[in-house]
């Protein structure tokens, strides 16, 4: 590709202005070959675009791509990406269950610390899809927080018993509106669905497994061996899907 | 023994094997066998002086490794465990001494990597292009234009539309 395209020009171009020089020494051999100027192209911006493309792909971060292809056009020409190009992603670590300040870690070489006063004090239980679940144990009630812009949205009360923090889960589906709220007790695995705007939440029981059960398209499913089809707009369990052969076999 | 000659006329006397880490003068020297004199004419005996001290530092690391593996197949296989260990640690004293190599001024790096294009010396390629990308890796564009001096040549309106397609990266 472009290496190879300046290695063939570099050749042609060394074996000329080797004959040059070999006429030239032998008259002068302090002359400088006359159709070199080199010593006027002297400047990072007038680099040959295959240097500066080989510097950009040893940069480590993306941000500082998209830095030097700002920098000048040349070294734009040399950065093949173009248009917007994803964010990294950010990282929570939810070390501390009780919230004052939230720590995102980025690919950046940066760090990015939010203060929101508005929920100090209060603990996350989980994420939806694009938004937090922080949980006010003292007021009994419970948000949505857009860390970002530090929207924060009500959702409905949950009545006398209120479950405790540790008792909740935040199924994290693919949704932009509907929130399930999984609420571990004993016997039961209690899902609790709403929509932000919601005056309350709808119930859903289903048998409580450790870990097998999932969200999927509006479908709940759990495994306890065979695996039930919970629809979560009726609450029925629509279908019960039998264990895989082997595993029956196995079991015998 | 092969002369090179900087563009500024100081000839410079290396062995084959030195001169050879350049592919451009490798190629050269198959196809002529008898070349012994060599003109450079993009690279200035000053420029010239730190490529062979390149080139030199890392002949000489690769003949003491295959020299070593030598050693390793007419002593047998008692001593195996030896060259290994040489090896790693040349590696990385080869590794280290390219860092101090490479610590050098600015226009000293950029006709480095000019030559080490010129000649076409993979390692030194990498070593300096690498060097380079260390001095902009987390600056803002106006310090990399600040640190290379650089003119920016983009209109208002061609500039914010660069900061526009990629808004974070410039937050």
């Amino acid at each position: 590709m472009g290496a190879v395209q300046s290695q063939i020009i570099d050749l042609s171009r060394l074996s000329q202005s080797a004959q040059l020089q070999i006429i030239d020494s032998s008259e002068n051999p302090n002359n400088l070959p006359p159709n070199y100027d080199y010593e006027l192209m002297r400047g990072w911006s007038d680099l040959p675009v295959d240097i500066l493309h080989l510097i950009s792909t040893k940069l480590p971060i993306l941000q500082d791509v998209i830095h030097f292809q700002a920098i000048c056009k040349s070294w734009r020409s040399a950065v093949p990406l173009s248009g917007p190009l994803p964010r990294p992603p950010w990282i929570f670590m939810d070390d501390e269950c009780i919230l004052k300040t939230l720590t995102f870690f980025s690919l950046d070489p940066f760090n990015y610390c939010v203060d929101i006063a508005e929920i100090e004090g209060m603990q996350l239980v989980g994420t939806t899809y694009k938004d937090m679940v922080v949980l006010d144990e003292v007021n009994n009630s419970m948000f949505l927080l857009n860390p970002v812009t530090r929207n924060l949205v009500s959702l409905p009360p949950f009545g006398e018993t209120y479950p405790r923090a540790h008792h909740i889960e935040v199924e994290p589906i693919q949704s932009e509106e509907l929130v399930v709220i999984r609420v571990k007790l004993s016997r039961e695995l209690v899902l609790l669905l709403c929509r932000p705007g919601d005056r309350g939440w709808r119930m859903v029981q289903v048998p409580c497994v450790d870990h097998g059960h999932t969200y999927y398209r509006g479908m709940y499913y759990v495994n306890k061996g065979s695996t039930m089809v919970v629809d979560l707009e009726s609450g029925e369990t629509v279908s019960t899907i039998p264990p895989p052969v082997e595993m029956t076999a196995d079991k015998r | 023994m092969i002369t090179l000659t900087s563009s500024d006329g100081v000839q410079f006397d290396v062995r084959e094997a030195v001169a050879k880490e350049s592919q451009i003068i490798r190629d050269m020297i198959q196809d002529d066998c008898v070349i012994t004199n060599i003109p450079l004419a993009n690279v200035n005996h000053k420029i010239l002086s730190i490529v062979l001290e390149y080139c030199q530092m890392h002949v000489d690391k690769t003949e003491m490794e295959v020299n070593a593996s030598k050693h390793q197949t007419t002593t047998g296989e008692g001593s195996s465990s030896v060259p290994v260990a040489l090896k790693v640690s040349s590696n990385k004293n080869l590794n280290d001494w390219d860092k101090e190599f490479i610590n050098v001024d600015l226009d000293t790096l950029y006709d480095l990597i000019l030559a080490a294009n010129y000649l076409n010396i993979s390692g030194l390629l990498n070593l300096t292009t690498q060097a380079a990308a260390d001095i902009i890796k987390g600056k803002t564009t106006e310090e990399i234009r600040a640190t290379f001096n650089i003119k920016n040549d983009f209109t208002p309106e061609e500039e914010a539309a660069i900061r526009k397609e990629n808004p974070w990266a410039f937050e």
